[in-house]
């Protein structure tokens, strides 16, 4: 029993209910389970049964008594009622228990102060009971995967409320790994979104181990570019989304020759706690004129997650340094067709992808043998060969920049500061938050100057 | 081939449960809001949300107010079609319900800022604000920094090994703006005598130290004035180089012609 390696997953607000959605989704498909969470008879034939016990499962579900049928090891979060009721009246609706599913009457209106504060604070203790049952029902707890937005008011505000209480309780032995939605750079979805991002950053570089940074606009641009869909919606946004957390966790619930777990990832990704957003992306999606023409090689995925245009967070990794890279290759790939790959990167991306000095590990591969996809109706299609790269890069910090700049923006007029004043926020809260992302951006801005580079003499 | 490209598009794409032509719960409504100033249709923010049908128009604006920050009284609420351009209806009347104006699932409301102040698009505009930095010197006194944390780490290295770089100490630059020089080459190589005039002096982004940087008369340069994507000074591709302040010999040297 203690070889289990469970992990809880934490949807909060809009986005990351919709982005479990997808989510679940997919786990299901890829364990061959029911939407009901009914475990059919050929599965319990298949190889995955081993010794009468379905062993890929565990991570995620919970098995019931009788063993007919799973419930996802999840709880979903809304201030809001709306949003959930879609999954009450959806497709998956036999899936998940009604106590998983928890929502509020007051929405957070969008404001970080509503969500962390006065509507937050209502539902943060069922909340955090609900986990406490569903923790003390594993036996091997890895640790937790929270998805929220941070421009929303439940995500930001809730989200950080809840990762501070999980710190508190469960400490650092258990890792909290965080799929987070940024702003996009061009398209708001709310004017406030700026002070929201900034007060929930300030409090995720506290209390998550790794965030994963996501946002709207890249991937969107991915869906449209590089898979040749003409108007992306958020569901074939999400269901992108949903194929890099399913790479990031395949090693936990299928076998492989080169399994990395969720602390592998955490320590080789992470050598600076707060310096722990990490950009993600994603392939086969390369574009539709290649695809066409190319076998798709391991060499051929491998350079195209390097690429900026299959970077799932707006901004340009060739200006940053790496601090440290993961590729968790999926399918069947022999690790000696990974290193060559990576050498190849090495070699042909020197300018490219540069490492600081002092990254202890470089590269890091994992490779996991079940083949990512199982498309929808039941087809055994699958995606031969997929990877999913992981890094920790300087760039990142262009993000953070340009949040920053909007919110000094609205922060010089005072604008719309009273809607979280009003909701008993200091102002002092701000100009903190502020100052503790003015500082990450100086620290990306060291780790990326700040070293012994060879004495160049002219440049 | 291509196979994989082609399976994995027919996930993203796939049939089942899609958000937006899925249905709204019982007494909903699920509505794409674009706004005039804050939403470019054309980039698809894709923002779906649903609203309660008995919703009055006036409800509904103070429900948007806290999205988009435009004052309901500076608001008109177009309904459209999903394409985000064929109008179909005003909301004008604020007693209204939404169920009374009978909006169906996946239409998009459309917001029209009004605001005389164009308060909203004010608050859009990063060009009118300079970006804010930290300086060196409060960095310096953060605790919890990377810096804090790389010296700790560099100290700890160097209680084992000999001591590593440390500040190399800084001489006093002379050289300014505005003055004519030479540039010397390190390079045995390179046998050109290169004039120009001194355009930047001061510290850089690509390498640490004090770095001169010079708009030579010839294109025997390496660059635009602008070096791993930052820009220093402005000049032609070419004649810019940046050097060591000891590799530029400050005189008045008359200018060269091709």
């Amino acid at each position: 029993m203690s070889s289990n390696r469970e992990i809880i997953s934490i949807h909060i607000g809009q986005a990351g209910v919709q982005l479990g959605n997808s989510c679940w989704e997919l786990y299901c498909l890829e364990h061959g389970i029911g939407r009901d969470g009914s475990i059919p008879e050929q599965r319990k034939q298949s190889e995955l049964n081993i010794g009468g016990e379905s062993k890929d499962l565990h991570t995620f579900f919970n098995e019931s008594s009788n063993g007919k049928k799973v419930v996802p090891r999840a709880i979903f979060l809304d201030l809001e009622p709306t949003v959930i009721d879609e999954i009450k009246t959806g497709d998956y609706r036999g899936l998940f228990h009604p106590e998983q599913l928890i929502t509020g009457k007051e929405d957070a209106a969008n404001n970080y102060a509503r969500g962390h504060y006065t509507v937050g604070k209502e539902q943060i203790d069922i909340c955090v009971d609900k986990i406490r049952k569903l923790a003390d029902q594993c036996s091997g707890l890895q640790g937790f995967l929270v998805f929220h937005s941070v421009g929303g008011g439940t995500g930001s505000g809730f989200g950080s409320l809840l990762l501070q209480r999980l710190a508190q309780d469960y400490g650092g032995k258990k890792s909290k790994l965080d799929f987070c939605v940024y702003p996009s750079p061009q398209v708001s979805t709310s004017v406030v979104e700026p002070y929201n991002s900034v007060l929930s950053t300030h409090s995720l570089l506290e209390h998550t181990d790794v965030s994963f940074m996501l946002d709207n606009e890249a991937i969107y641009n991915i869906c449209r570019k590089s898979l040749d869909i003409d108007k992306p919606t958020y569901t074939n946004l999400n269901r992108l989304v949903a194929q890099v957390i399913s790479s990031l966790t395949s090693s936990l619930r299928f076998p492989g020759p080169l399994n990395l777990d969720i602390n592998d990832i955490q320590t080789n990704l992470v050598p600076f706690p707060r310096l722990h957003f990490v950009l993600c992306s994603y392939a086969p999606v390369i574009s539709k004129e290649k695809a066409e023409h190319e076998t798709i090689s391991v060499d051929a995925i491998t350079n195209s997650v390097f690429s900026e245009n299959n970077i799932m967070a707006k901004c340009d990794p060739v200006l940053g340094k790496y601090m440290a890279c993961c590729l968790m290759y999926r399918g069947n790939i022999v690790p000696k067709e990974a290193q060559k790959a990576v050498s190849h990167i090495r070699t042909e991306k020197s300018k490219s992808v540069v490492f600081v000095d002092w990254s202890p590990t470089g590269f890091k591969c994992g490779i996991n043998s079940n083949p990512p996809t199982v498309v929808p109706g039941g087809d055994l299609s699958r995606v031969e060969k997929s990877v999913c790269m992981l890094s920790n890069t300087t760039a990142i910090g262009q993000v953070f920049s340009r949040i920053n700049h909007k919110f000094d923006l609205m922060f010089l007029k005072r604008a719309f500061v009273h809607w979280y004043v009003g909701e008993g926020m200091e102002e002092g809260e701000f100009a903190e938050a502020r100052e503790d992302l003015l500082a990450l951006e100086k620290d990306y801005q060291s780790v990326a100057t700040d070293e012994e580079e060879p004495e160049e003499a002219e440049y | 081939m291509g196979s994989d490209y082609e399976v994995l598009r027919g996930y993203v794409i796939g049939s089942g449960s899609d958000s937006n032509q899925q249905k709204a719960p019982e007494g909903q409504v699920r509505l794409e809001i674009t706004h005039s100033v804050l939403s470019d249709d054309t980039l698809g923010a894709n923002n779906y949300k649903n609203f309660h049908l008995n919703l009055t128009v006036k409800e509904f604006k103070e429900k948007l107010y806290r999205f988009v920050g435009t004052e309901p009284k500076y608001m008109t609420l177009v309904i459209r079609e999903q394409n985000k351009i064929t109008e179909i209806k005003k909301l004008d009347d604020e007693e209204k319900t939404l169920e009374q104006y009978q909006i169906q699932d996946g239409l998009n409301v459309h917001i029209i800022d009004n605001d005389p102040n164009n308060y909203i698009s004010e608050l859009q505009d990063t060009s009118k604000v300079e970006k804010a930095t930290m300086t060196d010197e409060e960095y310096n006194k953060r605790e919890g920094t990377y810096k804090k944390w790389i010296e700790e780490q560099q100290k700890s290295n160097t209680n084992t090994s000999t001591a590593t770089t440390a500040t190399t100490s800084t001489p006093e630059v002379t050289i300014k703006v505005g003055d004519r020089c030479q540039v010397t080459s390190d390079d045995p190589n390179n046998y050109d005598i290169r004039l120009g005039t001194v355009s930047y002096s001061g510290t850089t982004e690509f390498s640490s130290g004090h770095w001169i940087g010079v708009t030579l008369d010839l294109p025997l340069g390496k660059n635009d004035g602008s070096v791993k994507g930052k820009r220093y000074f402005e000049c032609s591709p070419k004649y810019g180089c940046f050097v060591k302040p000891s590799n530029v010999i400050v005189g008045d040297f008359p200018e060269e012609e091709i």
